[in-house]
């Protein structure tokens, strides 16, 4: 090898330590970006190959163990296609998505701005704030597991709660966790967890916008609304609209509370589609539908990336003109 | 139609504890063009932020005509303002940007519209309407901020340094409009600038400030031949006034202030006897250049000098003299060849010389 071992350190960093040259044996740099790759390789491109081959095979537990999976062309995808199971995780995936996320952004803006407007100390707000993030600190399958015993029928404190203060009579309970309530007490425990996100990143956005303008506002005369409606909340649409990408994203591949709290139950009432994968590719083994189901969420995905990213990229564009 | 009578305002900033505004009286007459001048950092925009209301004001009593203001809001003031960092609204179009003062007061569209081409005719931003405002450059965004003020008729008008981003030439028909919208309109304005042109040119009257105090608040003529002080000769007039230092002597019972052996300075008679009054045994003797000048007549006195630097501006030339070590200028007219070396004749009139008392620098008046 030709390649000379000083070599490998860049002009600027032998001229900070002009007195002494880094010494690197030139096979370091390449262990270095190569163990990662390795990993990556492992646990990602190697599984999605594995998985992308499979969504044409017919291939389940039996099959996989005796290694004579066959070709069975699209017919994977037509199943999941024509499954209701599927259809109906799809209809409960856009009401939480709109309960969901929507619900945290709204939610978070509404709190972002009221804490902005109402608390003008700034010891005070942090302490809110650092009050108000607390629960998006805690780990999903932790929040899950706390709520599932406090939404009990019986002995759980929010029915108790509810009891104490007259809301229910003594012998009344609400299931919480029952075919009709499940998703939107889901719903509601994520609604929980998660507003302090848009929230955060609203007040940031909040925070940024100068000062002048609002004094300007103020000398000509323009109301508190006046001033939400045509001065906030315009110029902080962009931002609003990113905390609800970010949102969405976590949205659509929601399956941690799921999974925790109702398993997609009761009687597959608060299955979502993530979730419907898992079922089918870890608990059945049905390798084939559940690989065909992983690509259907990808194909899906990539398209909302896509839009995402591409109004991304137009709100930048605008913001190098603002 | 409004008076505005600020009376002891101070003016503190808690943090940085900035004393930024000191005793600050002043009574403005209604329909008073007035110019608030001085140099960066002397409070002129705290002065005008307590007066529009956008800040408290530590100490002291604001009145619009026989109301107490200190505690109404700018709306309640019914005051408009153009704010220095121009404070437009980012999002939305210049033409919606003039007409937001309209907007939240519920005019229809067709007479915001009509309102909003006519300031913008008037500040030359026609062509600029359906832009936004990060896109104008900063002399176009400053005629913006000042059109939105402008567009309605509010008690008092609050102008902070509106033309300094103008080239000379805009600037000038700015001037020419606002002096026009003050005169058609007649309301109270209150204009800040550091530029001394812009607040003679201006305003009834101008109060000259720095350090955070009021210095003088008079008009032009005021100003120029009676300044206070020793800060407002030298802020007041282009070129800005020579300053020596001499010893007073008596001469025949007539006071002389000699600046070197060579370099006598005649004050007129009130002089002397101011001098004489206090006792003085120096003063500084301020003279601006415009009245030194090549042409002699009657009751005037000479000095001679050695010239240094002959300016050539055009309509006019600035000598630089000097007499033994003294420096100092002179307005010349554009003819004059003089050049480095030659020695030259100056002639002034004894009430052009003023004498500040050395301690206080306060003009003997
Ligand atoms: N919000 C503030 N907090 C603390 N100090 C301030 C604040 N605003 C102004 N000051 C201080 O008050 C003094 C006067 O400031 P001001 O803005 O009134 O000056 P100015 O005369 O308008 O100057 P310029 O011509 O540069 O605009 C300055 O020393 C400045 O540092
Ligand atoms: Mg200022």
């Amino acid at each position: 090898m030709s390649l000379k071992a000083e070599s490998v350190s860049p002009d600027w960093f032998k001229h900070k330590r002009a007195d002494k040259n880094l010494i690197v044996n030139p096979v370091i740099p390449w262990l270095m970006i190569g163990f990662p790759v390795l990993i990556l390789v492992a646990i990602v491109i190697y599984p999605t190959i594995w998985m992308g081959y499979h969504a044409f095979q017919n291939t389940n537990m039996m099959k996989l163990f005796y290694q004579d999976w066959e070709y069975i062309g699209w017919q994977n995808f037509a199943t999941v296609l024509s499954d209701d199971r599927m259809w109906d995780s799809v209809g409960r995936l856009i009401q939480y998505l709109i309960f969901g996320a929507c619900l945290e952004v709204l939610l978070g803006t509404i709190l972002a701005l009221t804490l902005f407007e109402l608390v003008k100390s700034q010891l005070a707000r942090v302490i809110i704030l650092i009050l108000l993030v607390l629960p998006m600190m805690l780990p999903p399958s932790i929040v899950a597991t706390l709520w599932k015993f406090l939404l009990q029928a019986y002995n759980g404190a929010v029915n108790h709660l509810l009891i104490k203060i007259g809301i229910l009579g003594p012998m009344e309970r609400i299931e919480w966790l029952d075919a009709g309530l499940s998703l939107w007490s889901l719903t509601m425990v994520d609604v929980w967890q998660w507003t302090a996100l848009p929230l955060l990143i609203v007040y940031s956005g909040r925070v940024s916008l100068p000062p002048a303008i609002y004094e300007a506002a103020k000398v000509d005369g323009a109301s508190q609304f006046m001033v939400l409606r045509r001065l906030t909340l315009p110029l902080l649409k962009e931002i609003i609209a990113i905390a609800f990408i970010i949102r969405f994203m976590d949205a659509y591949k929601f399956v941690d509370k799921v999974y925790v709290m109702t398993s997609g139950g009761p009687a597959q009432s608060s299955e979502l589609p993530v979730f419907i994968a898992f079922q089918k590719g870890i608990r059945e083994v049905e390798i084939g539908e559940a690989a065909a189901y992983a690509w259907i969420i990808f194909a899906v995905a990539m398209v909302l990336i896509t839009l995402f990213l591409k109004y991304l990229k137009k709100v930048l564009k605008a913001q190098t003109f603002a | 139609m409004t008076a505005v009578k600020i009376k002891n305002v101070n003016k503190i900033y808690e943090r940085g504890n900035v004393h930024a505004v000191q005793n600050l009286n002043l009574d403005i007459k209604d329909g008073e063009f007035v110019a608030l001048l001085g140099p960066s950092g002397c409070g002129k925009t705290s002065t005008l932020r307590m007066i529009v209301g956008l800040e408290t004001i530590s100490s002291g009593i604001i009145q619009f005509d026989d109301v107490i203001v200190n505690d109404l809001t700018p709306e309640q003031r019914n005051v408009a303002m153009a704010f220095e960092s121009y404070a437009l609204y980012p999002n939305l179009s210049i033409a919606e940007n003039l007409a937001f003062p309209l907007e939240v007061r519920g005019i229809p569209l067709e007479e915001r519209t009509m309102e909003v081409n006519r300031i913008a005719e008037m500040l030359q931003i026609s062509e600029l309407l359906n832009q936004r405002p990060g896109q104008l450059s900063g002399g176009q965004q400053q005629r913006v901020s000042l059109g939105r003020a402008l567009i309605r008729e509010p008690a008092v008008f609050i102008l902070d340094e509106v033309l300094s981003h103008l080239d000379a030439h805009l600037k000038f028909q700015m001037l020419f409009e606002l002096k026009k919208i003050h005169n058609s309109l007649g309301k109270t304005m209150v204009y800040v600038t550091h530029d001394q042109m812009e607040a003679l040119a201006l305003a009834d009257r101008v109060a000259v400030m720095a350090n955070a105090k009021l210095q003088q608040f008079a008009n032009r003529n005021e100003l120029y031949h009676r300044p206070v002080n020793r800060f407002v000769a030298d802020f007041i007039g282009e070129p800005s006034t020579n300053f020596l230092k001499a010893r007073v002597c008596t001469i025949e019972q007539k006071i002389v202030l000699e600046v070197n052996e060579n370099l006598n300075f005649y004050p007129d008679l009130r002089r002397q006897e101011l001098i004489n009054e206090k006792g003085l045994e120096e003063v500084i003797i301020g003279v601006r250049p415009q009245y030194l000048t090549l042409q002699d007549g009657t009751g005037k006195e000479s000095l001679t000098a050695e010239v240094l630097i002959n300016e050539y501006l055009g309509e006019r030339n600035i000598l630089e003299v000097k007499n033994g070590s003294d420096r100092f200028r002179a307005v010349v007219p554009p003819e004059c060849r003089a050049i480095q070396g030659d020695m030259v004749k100056l002639f002034y009139e004894p009430n052009h010389v003023l004498a500040f008392d050395p301690q206080t620098e306060v003009c003997l008046l």
